[in-house]
């Protein structure tokens, strides 16, 4: 499982790690975070996304009925509907279960950023699969604010109140989540997680793609590794049918290649001298920024 | 914390100023009666004894606190100290010298043939490490401005007559450190090269060695584990290479109160190639770093459950000692680690702050002031 909070590389790491030949890298799944199907599909109602999470609709119309077309997103959903008082265990098993038996891979990657704001939904992924493996990745906090900011202004779901009070709030799920992630590994046995900055990926991605690769014990041939560095080559990399369009970040969706390069990295120091340091007082601000150091970042 | 039945007779011995091998070991510490006690470490006002385990014939450590002042022990007697600080260095010497900086103090000179101690008078000592290129040691100092130096501190060759005549001490730089940067500790490879270890809270630790006039960079900062690795705790030489302890440091424990990090310990081999001993896997500049000791090992399965430091490093008898210190719970154990990284944890009752091995020779000991408890 790939731990990110949003707009952190998670979907384009993930889905680079998924395209590994003995991977089946998901899209956004959000099963884990509720207990039942039945929750899953009432929050994705408040969310309004009334036929379920897009992620989760696209992978069962792929897999369970051969392909991403707006009529097998209607079966995935009603499909669903019928089982919404299975486990969200349950489901995640099902689908992997399809994606092993359509593909071979020995791993099964998921990631839903979401959860990384809800430590009770990382103790049930690890109460559900005990020996499964975790890949944190981190983004610097001043250059994942700019991105969160870019994305709450230009979002068209939102009322302009509704924006204000998220601009002035994005900062703030940086710390939450990277210490939620960081408790929960914290937590987990020896080489059961791997830490890697998104940034690194973006500088030097067949080094880490090929570690990535070791670390899980599959091929580390040329091959593998170039199809890794190939997001663009999933089947979810792409906008799906239209009522189920998402299921990954729609930056990456619009375009989801790798693009190699060193990405300037913001200052910690600089924000928190200006303005938005101020709002966080001196208490916060050390909070922040040490937590920022602890996973490479000045 | 009360004083166990082991702690108070050893005390006590200690304070009759009997012979070190006189001391009365208990039957329950499991120490082999034939072999005498052969090595004590301090620090913090604690006090470490080692001997051998009577059945496995493995060494066997015990920990204790002193409560009755502080003093210098070497293996020829008991001498008294009155600074109040605890000691967090000791450089053994030959000829029944010792060498024990105070944390924010002086520096000490033990003379156990003078029964004497008397401070060194160098300013700012920060770092202190046996010479072994020559008879005394190496003190690296720290300016006002925080411009580092490197003295050595001779062999103090009849300290009852002259003192520790600094007249002969080589000075020279050290390396500029950037803002923020502290040093830590200065420790020596097995090929007699110098390394200096400067903590880096926002980048991780740092390793500077001398190279003629310079001081060369032989490790990534924090060796990838960025602030998590931002201070080196100890070093010592051990099985062919120079061992590291690493840890967050205490400024960044108390920035972010609760986060379990435990520090790692490092190998640093003759090209500068750093190997992780027990610690986190993680991505490397060449390759991937997995920890050489294996998940299951009772190390890395500790610092799992626990937030361990491992706050110092010596080596017994082939083996490294490793003092790990639970910042949550207060307790701290040690570690045998054998060359073949088998090992065993051993028990300790009371905790202490620092483990200092001296080469062969005498080996000196600190006790803390008054025990509270």
């Amino acid at each position: 499982m790939l731990l990110s909070p949003p707009r952190s590389f998670s979907s384009l790491v993930s889905t680079m790690i998924g395209q590994h030949p003995q991977i089946y890298g998901f899209p956004e799944l959000h099963l884990m975070m509720r207990e039942t199907v039945g929750e899953v599909l009432e929050w994705e109602r408040v969310c309004e996304r009334y036929l379920g999470p897009p992620g989760l609709l696209r992978a069962l119309a792929l897999l369970l009925w051969g392909a991403q077309s707006a009529e097998n997103v209607l079966e995935a959903a009603n499909f669903l509907e019928d089982r919404a008082g299975w486990k969200s265990a349950e489901m995640m098993n099902f689908i992997m279960d399809r994606a092993e038996a359509a593909t071979g891979a020995r791993y099964c990657l998921e990631k839903s950023p979401s959860i990384t704001f809800l430590p009770h939904g990382l103790q049930r992924v690890r109460r559900a699969w005990p020996d499964a493996l975790y890949i944190h990745v981190t983004r610097h906090p001043v250059n994942l604010k700019k991105s969160m900011d870019e994305f709450i202004d230009t979002s068209r779901r939102f009322s302009p109140e509704q924006k204000a009070i998220r601009l002035e709030n994005s900062m703030k799920a940086w710390p939450v989540t990277q210490r939620n992630i960081l408790d929960f590994c914290a937590t987990l046995a020896p080489g059961q997680y791997l830490r890697i900055r998104g940034e690194e990926v973006l500088e030097d991605a067949p080094r880490i793609m090929g570690q990535v690769a070791e670390w899980l014990g599959l091929r580390t041939d040329d091959a593998a590794i170039a199809a890794m560095l190939r997001p663009e080559d999933s089947p979810y990399a792409h906008l799906g049918p239209v009522n189920a369009p998402f299921g990954n970040d729609p930056k990456f969706v619009e375009s989801p290649a790798f693009r190699p390069g060193k990405p300037r990295l913001g200052s910690i120091a600089a924000y928190l001298d200006g303005p938005e340091g101020d709002v966080l007082g001196p208490e916060r601000s050390a909070y922040l920024g040490r937590l920022a150091n602890l996973m490479g970042y000045q | 914390m009360a004083r166990t039945p082991l702690a108070g007779a050893l005390l006590d011995a200690a304070l009759a100023a009997r012979p070190l091998t006189e001391l009365p070991i208990p039957a329950s510490l499991d120490l082999d009666p034939a072999a005498p006690v052969r090595g004590v470490w301090t620090g913090g006002g604690q006090v470490l004894i080692a001997g051998r385990d009577a059945d496995a014939g493995l060494p066997v450590l015990a920990v204790l606190r002193a409560g009755h002042g502080r003093r210098v022990w070497t293996g020829d007697g008991l001498l008294r100290v009155d600074q109040t600080a605890s000691a967090a260095q000791l450089a053994a010497l030959p000829g029944g010298q010792a060498l024990a900086l105070i944390t924010g103090g002086p520096l000490l000179a033990v003379s156990a043939g003078a029964k004497a101690v008397r401070p060194v008078p160098l300013p700012r000592p920060v770092a202190l490490l046996a010479d072994p290129a020559a008879p005394g040691a190496l003190a690296v100092l720290r300016s006002k401005t925080g411009r580092i130096s490197l003295a050595r501190v001779p062999d103090g060759a009849h300290p009852e007559t002259s003192g520790w005549d600094l007249r002969q001490a080589d000075r020279r730089p050290g390396p500029k450190l950037d803002a923020g940067q502290t040093l830590s500790l200065v420790a020596q490879d097995h090929l007699g090269r110098l390394l200096l270890g400067v903590d880096d809270g926002a980048r991780g630790f740092h390793l500077l060695r001398e190279e003629g006039d310079l001081w060369i960079p032989v490790a990534v900062p924090g060796a990838s584990r960025h602030g998590m690795n931002a201070a080196l705790l100890a070093a010592t030489r051990w099985n062919g290479a120079l061992v590291l302890a690493a840890g967050c440091g205490a400024r960044a424990a108390s920035d972010v109160p609760g986060l379990l990090i435990s520090g790692e310990v490092l190998r640093l081999g003759d090209s500068g190639d750093l190997t992780i001993l027990t610690g986190e896997l993680r991505t490397g500049p060449k390759r991937l770093m997995v920890p050489a000791l294996p998940a299951s090992h009772p190390l890395m399965l500790a610092r799992v459950v626990a937030e361990l430091d491992v706050t110092a490093l010596a080596v017994w008898d082939a083996a490294l000692v490793l003092h790990l210190h639970d910042a949550r719970q207060g307790s701290d154990r040690l570690y045998c680690l054998n060359p073949d990284l088998t090992g065993r944890f051993v028990r300790t009752a009371l905790p202490f702050a620092a483990l200092v091995a001296g080469p062969e020779g005498p080996i000196a000991l600190t006790w803390g002031p008054q025990d509270p408890s």
